[in-house]
């Protein structure tokens, strides 16, 4: 391996030993190479550390949730099938019921709900952001978003328990909880997000391709409604598949205002139950490695699957928006 | 610029405009600096940007590199000082021999090549730190600091070599970014100097500067080259080449065509692209 | 309806009253359109103003009572305070940023730096990803599989923590990235032009430069974290043991530093008593803490905007 390059100091500048002596100095120090193996080897030792936390997080979900089938013997059929969720009764042929298909259709239920709800009003900010006022968004609609989505969940349940409820209470009957009032309560804390990923979205769009409708004389609205929008919309599509993300990952605000029924629910106000709820309220009561405990680590690892079909979906549309969009 | 053919190669009219001052031929030392051997750079494995160049540079010695938009000559510049292995994927072939070190080819501690090998890019690029520590950092890292006396005077001595001085000594520790155009490149001059190089490559130190602040960087350009050190400058600019040059080496296409004294290259070109180069007939 | 927005080769055949008809048509629905949008904007502006009015005013009336902030709180009588869990929560949040900072910083530096371009480096990003989508307690019943249980550290100030890292993870990798992607890549260049390595470079040239941003970006994390209650149900757990801030003695149930201790936090104790129910006052209570709990992330929320600006300034100081 050769030596360190040791050039030979310039001729005619003062101290011409300096350079000399200043690379022995130097010599003392820690070599670079070595240094750059070191900071390499730390940084990277981070990031295997963060990997090394999702693959275990992966691995011991997945070890208690399957365990329901593999060990309890539980069949796939009734799991995500069955209609009835009550882990310590039984059926008449004897087996556990635990059917998983009230909260799945509970889960579902209210993220579609609230992703319907959000899709105007994220849109519309979003636009309004962009396109008609860039000065007042900038300066008040995004702080605004950036103060929504710093509000904790839980604060987002109180309000639900404390307004939304007794709202739905006094206008449908019945108690007030229920999925209408998990998919508002869900709508409000996913819109700084879908809001904030489609303003990202409907920006990206280049400058030209409005300028070339508004050229051809279409109106301001024609020019959002036909060239910006469509040629954002694998963002937006984006923005709300993440939307939905957070919601159907929601825990703690959609416990406190869902009714936790273990129930396909008849309508949307009677109380109802997801997989979050349950999941929230059943994991502290019973032991670990019973059938009653792994059948919820079962709906844990649902709830991991679905975020990561999720991840999944986001990355073919990017796939395809890239593809459209050349 | 003429657009008139230029013919036999001892024509007495020079195709350069007759406003522009060839360097005064100066006494260049005989001693190689840094030498390469049919280098070639490839992107991406089947990209090849820079083809089989072999050029010599010696001591003390202002050396040109010329040529159109995207020929080669900034890629060839970055293969002296090893900056193209930072780019993924990027290979360079051949060698590039300096003080008996195949520096491409043989293991080498890369951090000190590039200490003995200074550059300077063609935006100014100072550290978004005050005047001071942009000359004392790289010092500092490299432990070439025996106190902070020393320190100051080494961040001096930079300066003085760099034609700043007398402009930043009151205020050292201004930002640097509040300097003019000029003189942040000055001081990348100086923090480059400071590490005692004797190669100084310089990639179209000008293009982002105004006339004067152009004078003022060809002027240090060549006081430094005054000291000992080779300057390589890579310029779009033929009569800066002219100016202040010594030897002058034109590129095109990915490939050094010609080379030799400037005030032959710009009055007797031998190569009919340089011709047509140097008379404007394609830039 | 003639298409008109294509040049029809005979003049004749456009009928120009209905072109004037239809460009009055777009410019009413342009028109609307605006009404429209600028009425969501508006009312998403007062929809968080009544928010913030709502939880501020409801609990005005204990979250500016320093009983309140001070005493422990009570099972089954009335009057009970959040003094264990306010300072539950700032430790925690203190533990949580003290260990996710310099994960966050190594492994954002090697994402921006060192990353070689193969399938190395393709794994660590989908594993962030995945991480910063999966539900927040999902991570927390994953910190309870293995710091609860299996490291057997039970519901502990440590298990929160960690499980609290895990969820900030992603959030800080993001921002220290883009803070670092957005200084001009010339620096580096220069850096590493004077014979520095890119540790150095990093270190010394690209982290100063972005530490505005980074700051920034920390302090609006702390917030998140603060506010997290999902991932520490089943970490830090939901009791809050008495706090006797006499004592030193890490061992000791009693004493606030000690992190082996469980540790009911603000977000969890507001969630805990509306589901439990069975305190008289719990309404004025989980209104009190609420409105405690938005007052400090609106304190964060200000303080990462002013530390930001100010810092910006002093680095620009030009």
């Amino acid at each position: 391996m050769a030596e360190a390059v040791q050039p030979a100091a310039p001729a005619p500048q003062p101290a011409p030993q300096a350079p000399q002596a200043a690379r022995a100095r130097a010599k003392r120090m820690m070599p670079k190479k070595r240094v750059e193996l070191l900071g390499g080897g730390i940084s990277g030792a981070c990031a295997g550390l963060a990997t090394l936390l999702v693959v275990t997080l992966i691995f011991m979900v997945a070890q208690h949730g399957l365990a329901t089938f593999t060990t309890d013997g539980i069949s796939l059929a009734s799991f995500f099938g069955g209609t009835t969720w009550n882990p310590h009764s039984t059926d008449d042929a004897g087996a556990p019921l635990v059917g998983a298909l009230p909260m799945i259709i509970g889960s579902f239920g209210v993220t579609i709900m609230s992703t319907l709800f959000v899709f105007p009003f994220a849109i519309g900010a979003a636009i309004f952001v962009v396109e008609i006022q860039p000065t007042f968004g900038r300066k008040v609609l995004q702080p605004v978003i950036e103060l929504l989505v710093g509000i904790p969940s839980v604060v987002f349940g109180l309000l639900g328990l404390s307004i939304i409820v007794p709202f739905i209470r006094g206008i449908a009957g019945g108690t007030g909880y229920g999925l209408l009032a998990g998919s508002i309560v869900l709508a409000v804390m996913v819109l700084p997000t879908v809001t904030s990923l489609s303003i990202d979205a409907i920006a990206a769009v280049p400058k030209s391709y409005r300028e070339g409708s508004l050229g051809l004389g279409c109106s301001r609205w024609q020019t959002i409604w036909k060239v910006v929008l469509r040629s954002a919309l694998p963002g937006i599509m984006t923005a709300l598949i993440l939307g939905m993300t957070r919601a159907f990952g929601e825990a703690l605000a959609v416990q406190m205002v869902i009714g936790n029924a273990a129930v396909i629910p008849t309508s949307l106000v009677t109380p109802a139950a997801t997989l979050t709820s349950v999941l929230t309220m059943g994991m502290g009561n019973e032991a670990m490695g019973t059938m009653y405990n792994d059948v919820l680590w079962s709906l844990a690892l649902v709830l991991l699957a679905m975020s990561l079909a999720f991840i999944l979906i986001v990355h073919l549309i990017g796939r395809k928006g890239a593809k459209i969009n050349g | 610029m003429e657009q008139t053919k230029v013919n036999a190669p001892d024509a007495p009219s020079a195709p350069v405009s007759s406003h522009t001052q060839v360097a005064a031929a100066r006494a260049v030392s005989k001693e190689v600096a840094i030498r390469s051997n049919g280098t070639g750079v490839f992107y991406n494995t089947d990209q090849q940007a820079l083809r089989d160049v072999s050029l010599t540079f010696h001591k003390g010695e202002v050396a040109a590199l010329i040529g159109p938009s995207g020929c080669g000559k900034s890629t060839f510049l970055r293969c002296l000082n090893l900056m193209n292995l930072e780019i993924p994927h990027c290979r360079i072939v051949g060698s590039i021999d300096y003080h008996g070190v195949d520096i491409v080819n043989e293991k080498i501690n890369l951090f000190d090549v590039r200490t003995s090998i200074g550059m300077v890019f063609q935006q100014p690029n100072p550290f978004r730190k005050s005047i001071y520590d942009n000359v004392a950092l790289a010092l500092t890292r490299h432990g070439m600091a025996a106190n902070s006396t020393n320190l100051d005077d080494q961040v001096e001595e930079a300066l003085r070599a760099a034609v700043l001085w007398d402009e930043v000594k009151d205020d050292l520790k201004k930002s640097a970014w509040a300097l003019s155009g000029g003189q942040q490149q000055r001081l990348c001059i100086a923090r480059t100097l400071a590490l005692h190089p004797d190669v100084l490559l310089m990639d179209e130190p000008c293009s982002a500067l105004d006339p004067i602040a152009t004078r003022a960087i060809e002027d240090t350009a060549r006081r430094i080259a005054d000291t000992g050190i080779c300057v390589i400058i890579v310029t779009h600019n033929m009569q800066q080449a002219a100016r202040v040059s010594d030897t002058t080496s034109f590129f095109y296409l990915g490939e050094m065509v010609e080379t030799g004294p400037t005030e032959r290259i710009f009055t007797a070109p031998e190569d009919e692209r340089l011709q047509a180069y140097i008379s404007g007939q394609f830039g | 309806m003639a298409n008109t927005a294509t040049p029809q080769p005979a003049p004749r055949l456009i009928d120009p009253d209905a072109v004037v008809a239809h460009v009055e048509k777009a410019r009413r629905q342009s028109k609307a359109a605006t009404v429209i949008l600028t009425a969501i904007a508006g009312a998403i502006c007062v929809l968080l103003a009544a928010i913030l009015v709502y939880i501020i005013s409801a609990g005005a009336s204990k979250a500016f009572d320093p009983a309140f902030l001070t005493s422990p709180p009570q099972q089954f009588k009335e009057g009970g305070g959040i003094g264990p869990e306010l300072f539950n929560s700032f430790y925690l949040l203190v533990l949580t940023l003290v260990i996710s900072i310099p994960l966050s910083l190594g492994a954002a530096i090697f994402l921006v730096e060192y990353a070689p371009d193969n399938w190395v480096t393709r794994a660590v990003k989908t594993a962030i990803e995945v991480l910063s989508s999966l539900p927040s307690i999902v991570v927390g019943l994953f910190g309870f599989l293995l710091f609860v249980l299996q490291m057997s550290w039970g519901f502990s100030i440590i298990s929160g923590a960690l499980a609290l890292t895990m969820f900030n993870i992603p959030i800080l990798l993001r921002v220290i990235q883009q803070a670092l992607e957005a200084v001009p890549t010339d620096q580096r260049d220069a850096g590493l032009a004077l014979g520095m390595t890119r540790w150095e470079t990093t270190v010394h040239i690209l982290l100063p430069c972005a530490m505005p941003a980074i700051i920034t970006g920390v302090i609006l994390s702390a917030g998140r974290v603060f506010g997290e209650a999902a991932a520490l149900i089943y970490t830090a757990g939901q009791s809050a043991p008495a706090l006797d801030f006499t004592s030193f003695d890490l061992t000791n149930p009693a004493c606030p530093w000690n992190i082996w201790r469980p540790a009911e936090t603000l977000a969890v104790h507001i969630w805990k008593i509306n589901s439990e129910g069975v305190v008289p006052d719990l309404t004025a209570v989980s209104d009190g803490t609420a409105a405690v709990l938005v007052i400090c992330i609106l304190a964060f929320n200000l303080i990462a905007r002013f530390a930001g600006r100010r810092l910006s300034k002093k680095l620009t100081a030009e």
